[in-house]
C-alpha cells in the first residue's frame, strides 16, 4: 500500500505534525503542503459537522478551484479526513472493485478541480493497461477505447509511463512539454499517479487532466497518491479474499476427486483460474525409472501425456524436481539450466515461467509448472510474483497431499486432514466475518469523531484519537494476512524436504532461537547423551517445536516452568498407551512439559483439531499444524499432562539407525 | 440506564461493539465466551434489559445457549443475535424460540453498526411496554382481588 513515489516510504501513522503536515492514511505518511491541512490548535482539533462536505456540490469549475485555495485551514483538514472517512469506508464496504473505483476516479475530479480522469488497470496476465474508471467531461465510448492507444514521439503515453516507471508524473502545462501529444485538444496539463500494491508492484494509474495550465499541485498530488493507495489496498484484498476461496475449494475437490487424471485436470483449472497463466503442466515423479513424467497439461503439450519426461536435474524442471527448490524467472531461455524439451510455449513466446516441487511426506514427488507469455506491452512486465510463487506452492501442497491420500500409509495422515477442509472454509470466513467486522467498527467511530456519521453533534478529537482508529484499521488489515499465513502453513504442514539430521541438536537449536530467557518462564533442558539420528525436515520441525513452546510460554504469562528434554524409545520399551505407532521400531522421544494449567481432560480430544481454542487471540490452527507435521514424519504426538498440573507433550520420531 | 450485555469471543469485535454502544450512552458490560455470558447474567444483581450475542463462538449454538440462559433469570431480557454473513439458519432457530432480532455482520452496503443501535432502541421499547402490560395486569388483578 505504500506509494513510494510520492512519499518518504516509512511505514507509520502519522497525523498533523507541527511543522511538517503529515495526511492520514492506511499506514503511510503523506507529507502536504499547509494550504491543505490545518495547524492544529493547541492539542485538539475541532470539527464541525458540515452537511456540504457529505455530497460535494458539483459547483462550476473556477468556483471549486477558488474555494479550494481560500479554504480555511481548519476546513481543509477536516475536508480531507471527511474525504479520507468516505473513502475508506468504501474500500471495506461490500461493493463491487469496479464500483468501487468508479467512486475514487469521480471523487479525484471533484476534489482536485480536474476536467476529467480516468483509472487503468494492468491486466495481469498479458500487461495490457485497460481504462477501468472514468469521470468528468468529454468522454465518449470512442474516446475511451482509444485514450490509451495514442503515443507521443517516445513510443509511450504518460499513463504507461507512470505505470512503467511507478513515479507520479505532473505536467503543469502541456505547452511546455514538446513531446506531449494530448488525446483531448483541450488538456494544459496532467496529473497521474501509479497505484501500487504492497511488493512494489504496479498495479495500474489514476490519470487527471485538466484545462487549466498549473491545475495540480503537491496537493492534488498528495490526494490522489492516498486514493492510488485505498484502490491498491483493496484490490490486493479482493485477490486475496478470492485466491483463498479457490485454495479452499480446490482442497475440498481434491479430498473427493476419484481418479488420478480427473484430479491433475483439476488442479491444472484451478491453478489457471487463481494465477492468470498462458498454460500449466504437472510433472509427477515415476518411482520405477526416477523420471519426471508428464501427467497433466492444458495446452499444445496433452499429446505428449504419459510420454514427456525429464531425468531428474535435466533442464529447468528436472533442476526442481532434484533440488525441491521452486524456479520463477522471466523468459527461461537464457537460464543455462534450460533445455527447451518439451515446451507448452516457443522460447520467444514465454515472458515468465515458475516451477515449483510437489512435495508429499516422503519428499518430492513431482513439479508443477506454469508460464506467461510475452507481455504485450513491453512497458508491462507481467513477471510472477513473490505472492504467486507462495500461491503455486500452496496448490503444489495439496496436490502432494491428494498423492499421499492414493497411497496407504498416508491414507491415515490425511484423511482427517482432509476432513477438516469443510471446517476450514467455514471457519475462515467466520474469522475473516469477523475482522472485517471490526474493522467496520473503526471507520464508523472514524465517522463519529469527524462529525460525518448520521446526525451527529460536533465532537472534540484529539490527534492520537484518530491515529489509534487508523492504526487499529492497519492491523485488522494486517490480522486478514496473518489468516491466510496460517492457512498456508496448515495446507503445508505435510510437504516435506527430508534430510538427515540430528534431534537432539535440532531441539537445542530451536529452543535457544525462540525461548525468550528473559521473561518469567524458567527453563531446564536434559538432551539424550545419544545421538538421535533421523530422516526429517528440519525447518518444518523447528516449526513444530516452536509453537509449542509457544504456547507453553503464552499460558503461563505469570511465570512457571518449561522441560525440555530428548530420549531414545527402542522397540522393547513402553510407550504410553495414547500412542498410535508401528511396533518394533527405534523412536526419538521429545518431551516439552511445562507447570501452566494443563489441559483439561474433556479438551485433550480437541486440542489437535483446526480451530480449537481457548485463547481470545488464538487461531487453534498451532496444534493441528504440529500434529501434521509430526504425522507426516511417521511419528506421532500425545499430550498426557494432568489437568492442573501443566502440559505434557510427547513427540515421537522414527530413528534412521543401522544405515 | 439501560444495560446491555455484549458477549462474543472475538476481541476486536466486542470493543468496537462496546464502545459504539457506550457512545449511545448504555451501559455496557462485556463477556468474551459463552460461559462468561451465562454467569454475568447469572451474577448480575439487576438482570439485563438486551443482550447481543455472537451466534457462533467456538460452538454454532452459543447464541441459543445464551438466549435461554438470558431468557431463564428474565422473560423480559431482549436478545439480538449476531451472525456471519449469510449464515442465517441457526438465527432463524433463536428466533423462534424468542429472540428480539438478529443482525448480520458485514451485510453488504449497510452500516451495520447504526443497524445495530437502531435494534437496541427497538428491543429496549419493547421491553419497557411488556413490562408496562404486566405491570397493568397485575394492577387489574390486585384491583379485581379488592373488589
Ligand atoms: N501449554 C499449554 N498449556 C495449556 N493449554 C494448552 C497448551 N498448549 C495448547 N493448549 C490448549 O490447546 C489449544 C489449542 O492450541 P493451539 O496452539 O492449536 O492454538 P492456540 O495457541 O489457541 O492458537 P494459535 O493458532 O495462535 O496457536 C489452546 O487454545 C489451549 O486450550
Ligand atoms: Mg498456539
Amino acid at each position: 500500500m505504500v506509494n513510494p513515489a510520492c512519499q518518504g516510504g516509512e511505514r507509520k501513522i502519522v497525523l498533523i505534525e507541527k511543522n511538517i503536515p503529515k495526511y492520514v492514511h492506511f499506514g503511510t505518511a503523506i507529507p502536504i503542503r499547509s494550504s491543505v491541512l490545518a495547524k492544529p490548535r493547541g492539542d485538539k482539533l475541532y470539527y464541525r459537522r458540515n452537511g456540504s462536505h457529505l455530497q460535494p456540490e458539483p459547483r462550476k469549475r473556477h468556483e471549486r478551484r477558488a474555494s479550494r485555495r481560500r479554504r480555511p485551514s481548519g476546513e481543509g483538514v477536516r475536508a480531507e479526513l471527511t474525504r479520507l472517512s468516505r473513502l475508506s469506508q468504501v474500500a471495506v464496504s461490500g461493493g463491487g472493485v469496479s464500483e468501487l473505483l468508479d467512486n475514487y476516479v469521480e471523487e479525484a475530479v471533484t476534489a482536485t478541480g480536474a476536467t476529467r480522469g480516468f483509472i487503468a488497470l494492468a491486466e495481469v496476465e498479458t500487461g495490457d493497461l485497460e481504462i477501468v474508471a472514468i469521470a468528468g467531461a468529454g468522454w465518449t465510448d470512442e474516446a475511451r477505447r482509444n485514450r490509451l492507444g495514442r503515443r507521443g514521439p517516445t513510443g509511450t503515453t504518460i499513463t504507461a509511463r507512470v505505470a512503467t516507471t511507478g513515479k507520479c508524473v505532473r505536467i503543469d502545462d502541456v505547452e511546455d512539454a514538446p513531446n506531449y501529444q494530448p488525446f483531448f485538444a483541450d488538456i494544459r496539463s496532467v496529473l497521474a499517479v501509479p497505484i501500487v500494491e504492497p511488493g512494489e508492484r504496479v498495479r495500474g494509474v489514476i490519470n487527471l487532466e485538466s484545462e487549466t495550465p498549473g491545475e495540480f499541485t503537491t496537493d492534488e498530488e498528495a490526494f490522489a497518491s492516498v486514493l492510488a493507495d485505498m484502490a491498491a489496498l483493496r484490490l490486493s484484498m479482493e485477490d486475496k479474499s478470492a485466491r483463498q476461496a479457490a485454495l479452499i475449494q480446490n482442497g475440498k475437490d481434491l479430498s473427493i476427486a476419484a481418479d488420478a487424471d480427473a484430479l491433475m485436470k483439476k488442479v491444472a483449472d484451478v491453478a489457471a483460474e487463481i494465477l492468470r497463466f498462458e498454460d500449466c503442466s504437472i510433472f509427477l515423479i515415476d518411482r520405477a525409472t526416477r523420471r519426471a513424467v508428464l501427467v497433466a497439461t492444458r495446452g499444445p503439450l496433452a499429446p505428449q501425456i504419459g510420454k514427456a519426461y525429464y531425468e531428474i536435474g535435466e533442464g529447468l524442471t528436472g533442476w526442481v524436481a532434484e533440488h525441491g527448490v521452486p524456479v520463477r524467472i522471466g523468459s527461461p531461455k537464457n537460464d543455462p539450466r534450460h533445455k527447451g524439451l518439451h515446451q507448452e510455449l516457443k522460447d520467444e513466446e514465454t515472458g515468465a515461467f515458475l516451477a515449483v516441487p510437489i512435495r508429499s511426506t516422503t519428499g518430492v514427488v513431482g513439479v508443477l509448472r506454469v508460464l506467461r507469455k510475452n507481455s504485450t506491452s513491453p512497458w508491462f512486465p507481467n513477471d510472477f510474483t513473490e505472492e504467486d510463487e507462495q500461491v503455486l506452492l500452496t496448490i503444489a501442497s495439496q496436490v502432494g497431499a491428494a498423492i499421499d491420500n492414493a497411497q496407504l500409509f498416508a491414507r491415515l495422515v490425511q484423511a482427517e486432514r482432509m476432513a477438516a477442509w469443510g471446517e476450514m472454509s467455514a471457519m475462515s470466513s467466520h474469522m475473516i466475518g469477523n475482522r472485517v467486522f471490526a474493522i467496520k467498527g473503526d471507520l464508523n467511530e472514524l465517522e463519529h469523531v469527524l462529525g460525518t456519521g448520521p446526525g451527529h453533534e460536533p465532537v472534540t478529537v484529539t490527534r492520537e484519537q484518530i491515529a489509534l482508529l487508523v492504526g487499529n484499521m492497519k492491523r485488522g488489515i494486517f490480522r486478514l494476512e496473518e489468516l491466510l499465513r496460517e492457512f498456508r502453513d496448515f495446507v503445508r504442514a505435510t510437504s516435506l524436504s527430508p534430510v538427515p539430521l540430528e534431534l537432539s541438536e535440532l531441539t537445542r537449536s530451536v529452543v535457544e532461537e525462540t525461548f525468550p530467557k528473559r521473561g518469567p518462564v524458567a527453563l531446564t533442558t536434559d538432551y539424550a547423551q545419544e545421538p538421535l539420528p533421523a530422516q526429517a525436515d528440519p525447518v518444518k520441525l523447528k516449526r513444530a517445536f516452536a509453537e509449542i513452546i509457544e504456547n507453553a510460554v503464552t499460558f503461563q504469562e505469570r511465570g512457571g516452568s518449561l522441560q525440555v528434554a530428548t530420549r531414545r524409545v527402542g522397540p522393547g520399551d513402553v510407550l504410553p498407551p495414547e500412542v498410535s505407532l508401528p511396533r518394533g521400531g527405534a523412536y526419538a522421544c521429545i518431551e516439552f512439559a511445562d507447570g501452566g494449567p494443563g489441559i483439561r481432560e474433556e479438551d485433550k480430544s480437541k486440542i489437535f483439531r483446526p480451530f480449537f481454542t481457548s485463547r481470545n487471540r488464538g487461531m487453534g490452527l498451532g496444534l493441528a499444524i504440529v500434529k501434521g507435521i509430526i504425522e507426516a514424519h511417521h511419528g506421532d504426538l500425545v499430550e498426557v499432562g494432568k489437568p492442573g498440573e501443566g502440559a505434557r507433550f510427547l513427540i515421537f520420531l522414527p530413528l534412521r539407525e543401522g544405515d | 440506564m439501560c444495560r446491555i450485555l455484549v458477549v462474543d469471543d472475538e476481541d476486536e469485535v466486542r470493543a468496537s461493539l462496546a464502545r459504539r454502544l457506550e457512545r449511545e450512552g448504555f451501559n455496557v458490560t462485556v463477556a468474551a465466551s459463552e460461559d462468561e455470558g451465562l454467569s454475568a447474567m447469572k451474577e448480575a444483581v439487576k438482570p439485563f434489559d438486551v443482550v447481543i450475542t455472537d451466534m457462533n463462538m467456538g460452538d454454532p449454538n452459543s447464541g441459543v445457549h445464551i438466549l435461554e440462559g438470558a431468557v431463564g433469570r428474565d422473560v423480559f431480557t431482549e436478545v439480538i443475535v449476531l451472525t456471519a454473513y449469510g449464515n442465517v439458519a441457526n438465527a432463524v432457530e433463536c428466533m423462534k424460540r424468542g429472540a428480539f432480532d438478529y443482525v448480520e455482520k458485514n451485510l453488504p452496503g449497510v452500516d451495520v453498526f447504526e443497524l445495530l443501535i437502531l435494534k437496541v432502541e427497538q428491543a429496549l421499547e419493547r421491553r419497557r411496554s411488556s413490562v408496562q402490560t404486566v405491570r397493568r395486569l397485575e394492577k387489574f388483578q390486585k384491583e379485581m382481588g379488592k373488589g
